[in-house]
């Protein structure tokens, strides 16, 4: 295989290992976002009873996301993580309280502490991906292979549009899980909460896919070329389709797991366009996937090692979500 | 005189920080994994309930650590890329992918089958049950693998060429197994297993003292100094292995943890010394204890055996040497100790002191075995210290420099996270200790039934 398409192939298969990620941990992170806003403590401590056997799962693929990326694409991974040490910092503390919240909670004498800072933790992470992206999306000054700018160079009003867009996405996916698992005014709530993210989230969305052109001329220019073209308008019919449907099934009760399955596809499809969007680089504009990524016998060794395990993986996730979801149980789990 | 507040050193503290207090979680989790998963394979063998009352016991300990591991070990993988872009960048092609493997081979085989071994008691057959618990313990320890591996090739790089300012691994096989893995390897995993046993024995000796559950922790307290019998004098072993290892490839970290400054002339042994207090500035010890021809027979075995002094080696390739020297020397003690502990309780176990009705009641027995129980993470932690201190200035030895890794950092947003760090885990580890003491104090559940031989029929769950 030659280096150039060994290096496209990682690049996509880090796409699809941060889409699950974004994807399983953001209906996690969503939770824990409209905890925040839930005042009954038995609808909150049922918000993190019903992914308190998956969180760890689902944070697992970041895990895997950082070491794809580290081993793949050494300079992008130093370049990235250097450029938005403030957003990463900020996800990785909020995922720390995120993380002690779960058992903490149950030791406490004062469990409504933990619950907040289950809520705030995912909160503060959320807004860190969201910074994240926007900051990536900004643009990042790149001189011999090393981040050459400062601190906040990342911060502009693109990265507050897209954690608004983040935010309210894993919002959407939180309330959409929360749905097969409540009844009666708590049901009604998370309905209204899926409709109301959705509805902000594409309009960020939208947004951030007007801006951006108007912001940078090379994205209008790359976004307006003839394949391109074409890949990016069938992405975006496709998310409109999924939303469409998302949302009328959010109100059909004997569906209750329909509006989760369309909201991943939302939310993959997202992902999608916004990869197309950024090819060829991993850098936007500063640094392509060709020059980011390791030599080509790391990448075919990487091949054997780690992508030949994704579908392991997805097993092991499986078997846990089918032990975890008999139809009967619902999203809640035992206690221990 | 270095800058103490430059974004190399605060990162260089932030990074010790963070390693010092996440190692103490996985220390516990990998040992207690393997612990619940022998007392859960005796629960199945023989039936009887208090091997089951055990595991459940211990898993709301390993649940704690496990929580906290996670939390806490996240963010390391991340510091190699915010603080350490330049060192990512050079060494990702080997280092970074290690890395992945211990994401998805280790990680993610622990993650998924802990939810399953902590809340599916009802849910899967108990044959299936074990086998997760089983797939936890093997995750935890393959993920100590991956990690050691990783930090080994820092130690004693190979299998790599250096082209344009990044590494190229010319021989994976090389690579994986450099010179240290196994003897960085086995010494780190056997503190896993010493120190959760010696956790397990003291929090035992505990109950025992105050006479609490006496028939149950009896059980627990056997079973560990049982298997300490074997276990603390392999620790003593694969530390001296690790020691001799480190002399020969790394001969100026040994130098400084042994605060030895001048080579030994041919035909003269080199002395070990016991304590002293090293003068870096002028090359010397201000005073020293020192045991003639003993260094040169720890590491090489002969009395007069050459030992490379920290003078022939040039000042800017020098780690510094009280901490590898004082650090090294307390670990050692600790592990020397805990060793002639578990010979004094096999002597109570031998004049019949260790049954359960002429249990022994003297107070200095116990209470040593009480507070032997967190000697095995300050051990660790020290020996940790030892390890990559004493491999400075290098960060990969003889390839990369320390201040040669480092990102483009400013030094308010790295002091900030610095502090932020340090405030943090200082917060878990009270957190830990005092929610550890709540378990403790309500004691094991003795009486909830019993899960069920067959799960619930249910969908979803494989037959």
């Amino acid at each position: 295989m030659s280096q150039e398409l060994l290096a496209n192939l990682w690049a996509a298969i880090i796409g699809l290992i941060l889409a699950l990620y974004v994807a399983l941990d953001g209906f996690d992170l969503g939770i824990g976002v409209l905890s925040l806003f839930t005042r009954r403590q038995e609808d909150r401590q049922m918000m993190m009873s019903s992914i308190g056997a998956f969180w760890d799962a689902n944070e697992t693929w970041l895990v895997i996301a950082g070491g794809a990326l580290f081993g793949a694409f050494p300079t992008a991974y130093g370049v990235l993580l250097n450029a938005l040490y403030v957003p990463i910092m900020m996800m990785l503390f909020g995922l720390i309280f995120r993380a002690v919240s779960f058992e903490f909670r149950g030791h406490s004498r004062r469990s409504a502490i933990w619950e907040f800072a289950f809520g705030a933790g995912s909160l503060v992470a959320v807004v860190g991906h969201g910074f994240a992206l926007g900051g990536l999306l900004s643009g990042i000054k790149v001189v011999d292979g090393h981040f050459a700018g400062g601190p906040w160079d990342w911060f502009s009003p693109l990265p507050i549009l897209t954690a608004v867009a983040v935010g309210f996405g894993y919002v959407i996916l939180g309330a959409s899980y929360l749905l097969a698992g409540t009844e009666g005014p708590m049901h009604r709530r998370v309905q209204r909460w899926t409709v109301v993210s959705a509805v902000v989230m594409f309009a960020a969305i939208a947004a951030v896919t007007v801006l951006m052109p108007l912001w940078f001329r090379a994205v209008a220019l790359q976004w307006t070329a003839s394949p391109m073209r074409y890949v990016l308008s069938a992405l975006s019919f496709g998310a409109i389709f999924a939303f469409v449907i998302l949302i009328l099934a959010t109100f059909l009760r004997q569906y209750s797991r329909l509006p989760f399955a369309f909201s991943l596809i939302t939310f993959f499809v997202a992902f999608a366009g916004l990869l197309a969007a950024m090819y060829p680089y991993i850098v936007p504009t500063s640094l392509t996937i060709q020059a980011a990524a390791a030599d080509s016998r790391t990448l075919v060794f990487m091949l054997f090692g780690i992508a030949l395990l994704i579908p392991v993986m997805l097993a092991y996730n499986l078997y846990l979500y089918r032990v975890f979801l008999g139809r009967r149980a619902g999203p809640h789990q035992e206690s221990y | 005189m270095e800058d103490f507040f430059s974004p190399v050193m605060l990162s260089r503290l932030q990074f010790a920080v963070t390693t010092l207090f996440h190692i103490l979680w996985p220390l516990l989790s990998v040992g207690l994994s393997l612990f619940m998963v022998i007392t859960e394979a005796a629960w199945l063998k023989t039936g009887n309930e208090l091997y089951y009352r055990h595991t459940r016991f211990w898993a709301k300990l390993f649940l704690l650590s496990f929580g906290l591991g996670v939390a806490s070990g996240l963010p390391l993988e991340f510091e190699f890329g915010t603080n350490w872009a330049r060192f990512s960048r050079f060494s990702g092609g080997f280092f970074g992918n290690i890395l992945g493997f211990e994401g998805a081979m280790a990680f993610m085989l622990e993650a998924a089958f802990f939810g399953v071994s902590m809340f599916a008691w009802n849910r899967v057959s108990r044959r299936v049950h074990l086998f997760a618990t089983a797939m936890v313990a093997a995750g935890a320890s393959l993920s100590a693998f991956w990690i050691m591996d990783a930090n080994a090739w820092m130690q004693t790089p190979a299998g790599v060429a250096v082209q344009s300012g990044q590494i190229v691994v010319t021989d994976y096989a090389k690579a994986i197994f450099n010179p240290a893995w196994f003897y960085s390897f086995s010494h780190m995993w056997v503190a896993c297993v010493e120190t959760s046993l010696f956790f397990v024995a003291g929090i035992s000796a505990w109950y025992l003292r105050k006479d609490r559950h006496r028939e149950f922790f009896l059980k627990s307290f056997k079973t560990s100094v049982a298997a300490a019998v074997i276990v603390a004098p392999l620790q003593v072993y694969l530390g001296d292995l690790s020691a001799r290892g480190v002399a020969i490839y790394q001969p100026a970290k040994t130098a400084a943890m042994e605060a030895h400054w001048q080579t030994n002339p041919p035909g003269q042994g080199a002395g070990w010394i016991v304590v002293a207090w090293p003068d870096e500035p002028n090359q010397k010890n201000v005073w020293e204890l020192r045991i003639p021809y003993l260094l040169s027979l720890l590491i090489y075995h002969t009395p007069t055996a050459q030992v490379q002094g920290l003078r022939d080696i040039p000042p800017q390739d020098r780690p510094p040497v009280l901490i590898p020297f004082y650090s090294f020397r307390l670990m050692t003690a600790i592990g020397l100790y805990l060793a002639a502990l578990v010979l004094w309780a096999l002597w109570k176990w031998r004049r019949g002191q260790l049954r359960a009705e002429s249990l022994w009641t003297g107070r200095g027995f116990w209470l040593a075995w009480v507070w032997a129980a967190p000697l095995g993470f300050i051990a660790s932690d020290l020996g940790w210290a030892t390890r990559e201190v004493g491999r400075q200035p290098w960060v990969v030895q003889g390839l990369l420099r320390t201040s040669d890794g480092v990102s483009t950092l400013s030094r308010s947003p790295t002091a900030a996270t610095l502090a932020l760090y340090t405030g943090i885990y200082l917060l878990l580890l009270v957190l830990f200790v005092v929610f550890t003491r709540r378990i403790l104090q309500k004691g094991p559940d003795l009486t909830s039934p019993l899960p069920a031989r067959q799960p619930e029929a249910q969908e979803g769950t494989p037959a």
